[in-house]
């Protein structure tokens, strides 16, 4: 008797811790999206036309997909890029959207990405796309264990091409002694400049448009979503064009401080792009429409082989002088273009550790 | 009586009747002297008909809704009298296509705003679902504005470098320069689906020097700002694009007409200047409540108020998880936080004890 009456004291001593710590654990599970929702990150956004800019929207797409990583960005455009890096690094951002040429400064191998002739066309691109979200090279966005910074997200920002005010100019030689805009922050360009034998002419993103409208150079280097804004036809009129034959793949990158997020969340963040790539891709495409048929100048396939040739010297040049990231260089060399075409002379001559 | 009431019923008829033939009559026998047709005729009526009373009646109504819903009736007539016409009625569709543009521009804006509510309760798929559709209805509103610089184009030839020729055709030149920002704002918010050539930004920036600034209530001025900040290098040297974007809403509020606002609210939200944002939402809110808004154009105030609200809207959504509620037209700026408040901000006073 003693012991029914005890029945429901007894009953409760054993179940009640696990039956609080189920509910402590199920009001913990249901509250962490919530936290995290409430936990907003400031992803800092560099787009020279602010919101309403391509590179934004890219980002805003971008964000939805870290939603789902559990993860709520509260975007800040940046008109210039220098101020986002300088924000990221006093730890005003969170993360950074910037270009790869910047990003340089932060994760050598995402800067590497934009290496000289080493991706030439859409298939290239989206391989390299594939391989950069892939497990393999996830030791070149991590960085080192005191690094603080991740590449989050590698962006595929379209073909830069080179438009030239007389399309004459279509190979390497005639380049010689022309005049090129060349960005002043752009190291690799500027050699890429040199290594032809053409002049540089000292430009920036605000500068080089008007710089090949007015004649005062021969050619400038943009992709293809800047010519319709920029008015680069002015430039081009009826003698010049743009040659079909990318110098470089733009590309734009999310770096995240490393401290700031889960630990898995970069490596998950990096496949959104290889998700996404055709759809990304197709706002490149429609921005390439905008250039009219007849003004781009085909390059012969003997021309292009002496165009690689050049580019190879350049990323080589590049990569001595450490602004290019070995690994990378030979991750795009072995894991896109001999992939894509095993029988590249590049790929065929095992013996030239410098072909990259 | 019985008579009197058959004689009144007849009567219309055979008015009705006779004014038809007349100008059935009329139509051919025109017809035959000019070698047009009862279609022409009529085409050539609607045209000037809507321009010179739908586009001006229409400014001066309120109703956006009915306005848009005005537009996107009326736009496939119009454009249909091109089949036996001529050409199209050019003029006429630059004003029915707008309109209809807004239809699908306020939809967008909607979508946008189920987007932020959905982040804000912490369903992402939903957000995704909704920025889907959001980034659908921009590209169909990109269209829409799109086909009415097109037929600007086709009454101006390339904008920009030709101006109107006759003052009353002005209107309709500044709601195509517009058209044309919107266009290439609502492609790009659809990832460049409506494949808007961005050449219009330039054009629309050289358009925008055709039209007065006084006259026209500082609008064209802003045209350019908006050129300046969203296209690298444009800017003229030793301009500042945000006291010319101050003079603009100036102009605008002495006149009445506040369309020069909505522009700068948008830009100030676009290039991060939320402070801006903030004052442009609070001075708005007095100017809408002031007697000084000229009712020949309260379309166009109405399009400005929705625009900025919708700003504030989306500054809601973010942080609340619901809109600006009816009648408030505020919000705070913290210096201290570097962000908007939508609560006025405790005074000093409130938060230190005084010594």
């Amino acid at each position: 008797m003693k012991k029914q009456n005890d029945f429901p004291a007894w009953w409760c001593r054993i179940w009640i811790k696990p039956i609080l710590a189920v509910g402590y654990l199920a009001a913990v599970l249901w509250a962490a999206p919530n936290a995290l929702a409430a936990d907003k990150k400031i992803l800092c956004v560099f787009d020279p036309s602010g919101k309403n800019g391509d590179l934004f929207k890219m980002v805003e797409d971008y964000k939805q997909h870290a939603a789902t990583l559990g993860v709520d960005f509260d975007l800040k455009p940046y008109t210039k890029e220098s101020a986002a890096i300088d924000d990221l690094k006093a730890k005003k951002c969170h993360a950074v959207a910037v270009t790869g040429t910047r990003a340089r400064a932060v994760n050598k191998g995402v800067g590497t990405l934009e290496a000289m002739g080493a991706i030439p066309d859409e298939q290239h691109v989206e391989k390299l796309i594939k391989v950069v979200g892939g497990q393999k090279a996830a030791q070149f966005w991590t960085g080192g264990a005191t690094d603080p910074y991740e590449v989050a997200a590698v962006l595929p920002g379209g073909p830069v091409y080179l438009f030239v005010r007389d399309r004459k100019i279509n190979t390497v030689e005639k380049l010689a002694g022309k005049k090129i805009a060349t960005f002043d922050n752009d190291e690799a360009a500027k050699t890429m400049v040199n290594n032809i034998k053409a002049r540089v002419v000292s430009a920036d993103e605000t500068s080089f448009a008007s710089k090949f409208n007015n004649g005062e150079v021969d050619a400038c280097y943009a992709p293809a979503v800047a010519y319709g804004p920029l008015e680069l036809k002015k430039g081009m009129g009826t003698e010049g064009g743009v040659a079909r034959y990318p110098i470089a793949q733009f590309i734009y990158t999310i770096l995240i401080q490393k401290s700031e997020f889960p630990s898995e969340f970069a490596g998950k963040s990096r496949g959104y792009a290889v998700a996404k790539f055709k759809k990304i891709y197709d706002g490149i495409r429609a921005a390439e429409k905008n250039i009219p048929a007849s003004a781009w100048i085909d390059i012969p396939e003997k021309d292009k082989k002496d165009y690689d040739l050049m580019f190879q010297k350049v990323r080589v040049e590049l990569r001595d002088k450490g602004i290019y990231d070995k690994g990378v260089l030979r991750m795009m060399k072995n894991g896109v273009r001999c992939v894509i075409d095993k029988n590249r002379p590049e790929c065929v001559d095992k013996g030239g550790e410098s072909a990259l | 009586m019985g008579l009197n009431v058959e004689q009144k019923s007849r009567h219309p008829k055979n008015a009705w009747v006779k004014s038809a033939t007349y100008v059935a009559l009329f139509g051919i026998m025109g017809c035959g002297f000019s070698a047009c047709s009862l279609g022409k005729m009529t085409g050539n009526f609607m045209s000037s008909f809507a321009t010179e009373h739908v586009l001006p009646y229409t400014m001066t109504t309120r109703d956006l809704r009915l306005a848009c819903a005005s537009g996107e009736s009326q736009a496939n007539s119009l454009l249909a009298f091109g089949r036996v016409m001529d050409a199209p009625p050019h003029l006429a569709a630059i004003g029915a296509l707008q309109s209809a543009g807004t239809c699908m521009e306020l939809a967008a804006r909607e979508a946008e705003l189920r987007r932020l509510r959905a982040t804000f309760e912490g369903r992402p798929t939903l957000a995704i679902d909704e920025h889907t559709v959001a980034k659908q209805t921009h590209a169909q509103a990109a269209t829409r504005f799109y086909a009415a610089w097109k037929h600007a184009e086709a009454v101006f030839g390339e904008i920009g470098s030709r101006c109107p020729e006759n003052a009353e055709d002005e209107l309709a030149y500044l709601l195509a320069l517009t058209s044309g920002l919107l266009a290439v704002s609502h492609d790009g918010d659809a990832r460049h689906a409506a494949g808007v050539p961005r050449e219009i930004l330039p054009q629309a920036m050289r358009g925008s020097e055709c039209l007065d600034n006084h006259k026209w209530w500082g609008v064209p001025a802003a045209i350019r700002v908006m050129v300046w900040l969203g296209v690298p290098g444009a800017l003229p040297e030793g301009v500042d694009p945000w006291a010319v974007l101050a003079d603009s809403t100036a102009l605008g509020d002495a006149a009445g007409v506040y369309v020069a606002r909505a522009f700068a609210a948008q830009a100030a939200n676009a290039y991060g200047q939320p402070q801006l944002l903030c004052s442009q939402i609070h001075s708005f809110g007095e100017q809408l409540t002031s007697a000084n808004a000229d009712s020949r154009y309260a379309l166009l105030n109405e399009v400005a108020a929705q625009t900025v609200w919708h700003e504030l809207n989306k500054l809601w959504m973010e942080s609340k998880g619901y809109r600006a509620q009816s009648n408030t037209l505020e919000c705070y700026w913290d210096e201290t936080n570097e962000r908007i408040s939508l609560e006025p901000l405790p005074s000093p006073d409130e938060d230190e004890p005084q010594f």
